[in-house]
């Protein structure tokens, strides 16, 4: 029995998202499952497994791929969209001897377009038996996993959408930050249907039990990779309301066999035929089941008959493993120049010829007729949680779209003279009235500094930075606020910063809205 | 009996309609001539050309139309003198080439069965050059795709009528045809000759239809615009929101990437219907037949102004197949398809909706039959019609 390694992220260990798909490959293969978890170095065992495998299954961890390639193993990817579907040209390309499973048809032509040998599968669970099947006679008992409430999918806002129609509503308050006050986004207290609660529960059967108790089922978050929770509802025949974003809007029809809404805009529905369009989520489910069973049985022989890569020296491989990871995990810009700095070990494994075609971002130029990366969900910064920018991980890849910064010691450093910030707020939920700043004057300066601070391109202030430390409070106008929100410092002089050996304009400590 | 050159410069991609059809020609031609010499484009991949024993000859001029083509130019004598576009000098210089390559002469016919703007003119413009008691005797088929197929002219198609006439009064002895009638009277106006009409030719053989299982239909060759790919999310929908059930199923193709990466949420809501299986946005014939086995009818959503004079390959090829169509009011085809009974014409997307719940709940034997019947009726008549035409 041919031995394959399944490597997969430290977060599914808990969630087993990823279970089903290790089951599958256990009909066939001896499988060892491997998390990773990404803030830490990456383990020199795993580098052992690999080599004691005849194939590494990735799931979801795609920017790993190189790591195996380069190994010369067989590699078969199974990324997902809502990890991946931003990722530049150049991450494709770099694993182009890789062999990737998409669950995603989105992210399947995007893969596609820049030359990978992709898949599409489309996975289904079993309907569920006839008892178990969802019915409409008492009106619509709304079951909401408050997953992500900050990402505009909370109680306040099912509440704005269904209204009066809502004869029920249970709250299943398992958020994926265990931090979130989910206070902040409970329907008003004078809601006209009564409201439960519960928690995150030890196991399947509960919340199993609970979802049966309901027919309309809210999904969880903006973007899936699959869409695990969504397609239990739709196997039970519950009208299942998703945002219109993949995966969700690749499984449902809006008003057939489910509906699709758009958080940010979306207004008041009436739903007058919801029995109908349950039925027909189950029909779905019960004809896809079918064809996924046969694509099943085709995922063990695509893995089985996956031709090993070219092997390529990286020197150790855990080294660079953690020095790819690390990249990666410190956004886009950083990323993409690693791909460039090992451009020619990127061309020796891809096959392609970069010199003078990739941009700063890792796109070709000129750009593929591929989907674009910022297709779906346009460039957007994440929500806001707890009214601050976090300061320890404004480098990330999600919130900076403009300049670079260091953080050392609570303090995010801006190289060079400008710093752009993305962020998203619920403009029903947040109001934002002022942004309070605690900013660090850098050593060094021979001249006053002065920061101007703009929001959505109006100038808010200037700050001078007349000692050590300055905090300011900004007043918001009303009028500027939006959901995708810009935050933009501009500073004239450089100075320095210690540790660092950039010219930094101005530190951060604190970004606070209230 | 003369050799007969069926002439096809925009046999060039190894998927479509061109190459089984020039290789039909080729067939079907034979014994009525001395010889048959199907010429092909020369950048048609080399397996194909072997393969159909064609001859590589035309350089191909719509490169601004099929961006994907890889060109290979002849190496031959570049028609001197000047031209209005370098395409119409690589058109003239191939048919110089051809006169002389082969000595044709009276008792030849070169046939265009796809008639397209710059092999026309070329060939005239090679004309001009030859004596008239040399003349070959030339078969024009107009189908309404590349006749206007120019970017010099603000109407290629009147240009090429133009040029036509005047070959026409200077004694070229040309015999024209078009593929629907609508267009053929208006080629006959035009022209001031009479102009037959030959539809599709019989190039696929019946196939039975599936008697049990969901009703399938199949939108072949829908990877297009003009063949209505942006109609068929709304259709699809409706159609499912009145069967859930799942009886009626579709089978459609994609948007090359060009065009997918434009029109993605579209198609990615066709993906989400269930029953709606996808095919990529080129398909080989075998897999195409393969479809039309699993399918009992055919959609044809396409653009009526679009298709105001032009025929259907697919609606020819459904009825070939033995699988009835419904299709919009106001096309060319649509006349075909109500005289021969092909299948059901409707006005909008809202009664072709309902056109398709009505023959899914059909009998499959009779519309079998119905089928089978209507296609011995349009084949009887467009075969007489080209024996007819071309002299057999």
């Amino acid at each position: 029995m041919q031995k394959i390694l399944f490597v997969d992220h430290a977060f599914h260990n808990s969630t087993a998202s990823s279970q089903f798909f290790v089951d599958l490959l256990r009909k066939r293969f001896e499988v060892e499952v491997l998390y990773i978890e990404p803030a830490q170095p990456f383990p020199a065992e795993a580098v052992d497994s690999a080599r004691a495998a005849e194939a590494v299954v990735i799931w979801q961890m795609d920017y790993l791929a190189p790591v195996f390639l380069a190994m010369g193993l067989p590699t078969i990817v199974v990324p997902m969209y809502d990890g991946s579907a931003y990722q530049c040209d150049l991450h494709w390309i770099w694993s182009r001897q890789a062999r990737f499973i998409n669950f995603s048809f989105t992210l399947h032509h995007r893969i596609r377009m820049v030359g990978g040998d992709t898949t599409l599968v489309k996975y289904f669970k079993a309907p569920a038996a006839a008892s178990q099947v969802a019915t409409f006679d008492d009106g619509l008992k709304v079951f909401l996993w408050q997953r992500r409430p900050e990402h505009g999918i909370n109680a306040r806002a099912i509440t704005r959408l269904l209204g009066s129609q809502i004869t029920s509503l249970h709250i299943h308050n398992a958020p994926d930050d265990p931090s979130i006050d989910a206070t902040s986004y409970a329907p008003a207290r004078d809601a006209a249907f009564p409201v439960t609660t519960s928690k995150w529960f030890a196991g399947g059967s509960e919340y199993g039990k609970l979802l049966g108790k309901h027919n309309v089922f809210i999904a969880p978050r903006r973007a899936e990779g699959i869409g695990m929770a969504m397609l239990e509802a739709m196997s039970r025949g519950m009208l299942v309301i998703a945002t219109d974003e993949p995966t969700h809007n690749e499984y449902i029809v809006n008003w057939v066999n489910g509906i699709l809404f758009d958080p940010d805009a979306s207004g008041h529905i009436t739903i007058s035929h919801a029995a109908e369009i349950g039925q027909a989520a189950y029909a779905t489910v019960a004809s896809g089941h079918v064809e996924w069973k046969r694509q099943a049985a085709q995922i063990a022989n695509l893995i089985a008959t996956t031709a090993r890569s070219e092997a390529q020296d990286v020197g150790d491989v855990a080294t660079f493993a953690t020095a790819l990871s690390r990249a990666y995990y410190d956004g886009p810009a950083i990323y993409a120049n690693f791909m460039l700095r090992n451009s020619d070990l990127v061309s020796r494994m891809s096959g392609e010829v970069l010199g003078g075609r990739v941009d700063g971002l890792g796109n070709l130029k000129p750009a593929l007729p591929s989907i674009p990366a910022s297709d779906a969900r346009g460039v957007r910064g994440p929500w806001l949680v707890t009214g601050r920018i976090p300061i320890n991980t404004i480098q990330g890849p999600d919130y900076l779209t403009d300049g670079r910064v260091e953080v050392a010691d609570g303090v995010a450093w801006v190289v060079g003279h400008e710093l752009g910030l993305a962020f998203q707020i619920d403009p029903f939920a947040e109001l934002i009235g002022t942004v309070t700043m605690t900013l660090i004057r850098p050593a060094g300066l021979h001249s006053d500094q002065t920061c101007l601070v703009s929001l959505n391109g109006w100038t808010l202030g200037s700050v001078n930075l007349t000692s050590e430390t300055t905090t300011v409070s900004l007043p918001v106008p009303a009028h500027i606020l939006s959901s995708d929100c810009r935050l933009r410092i501009q500073s004239i002089n450089l100075g320095s910063a210690a540790g660092l050996s950039t010219g930094v304009s101005a530190g951060i400590s604190e970004i606070a809205f209230s | 009996m003369g050799r007969i050159f069926a002439c096809d410069p925009v046999c060039v991609l190894p998927f479509g309609h061109n190459v089984p059809a020039l290789s039909y020609f080729k067939t079907f031609l034979s014994g009525n001539y001395s010889d048959v010499i199907a010429m092909a484009c020369a950048s048609l991949p080399d397996k194909i050309t072997r393969s159909r024993e064609f001859v590589p000859f035309f350089d191909f001029y719509y490169s601004e139309y099929f961006s994907s083509v890889v060109r290979s130019t002849p190496d031959r004598p570049v028609a001197p003198g000047w031209f209005p576009d370098e395409q119409e000098r690589q058109a003239t210089s191939d048919a110089l080439a051809m006169f002389d390559v082969y000595d044709i002469g009276p008792d030849d016919h070169i046939f265009h069965p796809h008639l397209d703007f710059y092999g026309a003119v070329g060939l005239l413009n090679a004309l001009r050059d030859i004596p008239k008691e040399r003349h070959p005797r030339l078969l024009l088929r107009f189908i309404g795709v590349m006749e206007n197929a120019s970017h010099s002219y603000r109407d290629p198609l009147q240009e090429l009528i133009g040029r036509l006439r005047m070959a026409l009064q200077n004694g070229v002895k040309i015999e024209f045809s078009a593929e629907t009638h609508r267009y053929a009277d208006m080629l006959a106006a035009e022209l001031e000759t009479t102009v037959t009409v030959t539809a599709y030719p019989e190039m696929s053989q019946p196939i039975p239809m599936r008697e049990h299982g969901p009703f399938v239909f199949y939108c072949a060759g829908s990877a297009r615009h003009d063949k209505g790919f942006l109609r068929l999310p709304g259709i699809f929908s409706a159609v499912r929101r009145r069967d859930p059930d799942l009886n009626i199923r579709f089978i459609s193709q994609i948007l090359p990437d060009a065009e997918l990466k434009n029109h993605l949420a579209a198609t990615r809501s066709l993906y989400a219907i269930p029953g709606v299986e996808l095919q990529g946005s080129s398909i080989s014939s075998e897999e195409m037949v393969s479809a039309y086995r699993r399918s009992h009818a055919v959609l044809l959503p396409y653009d009526v102004p679009t298709y105001q004079y032009r025929g259907s390959a697919v609606l020819m090829e459904a009825a070939f197949h033995g699988r009835p169509a419904i299709t919009f009011e106001g096309s060319a085809f649509a006349d075909l398809a109500r005289h021969y009974n092909l299948g059901v014409i409707v006005r909008d997307e809202v009664e072709m909706v309902e056109a398709i719940i009505d023959m899914a709940s059909e009998p499959r034997k009779t519309l079998s039959l119905r089928a089978a019947q209507a296609r011995h009726r349009f084949h009887v008549d467009n075969s007489a019609s080209f024996q007819t035409w071309l002299g057999l």
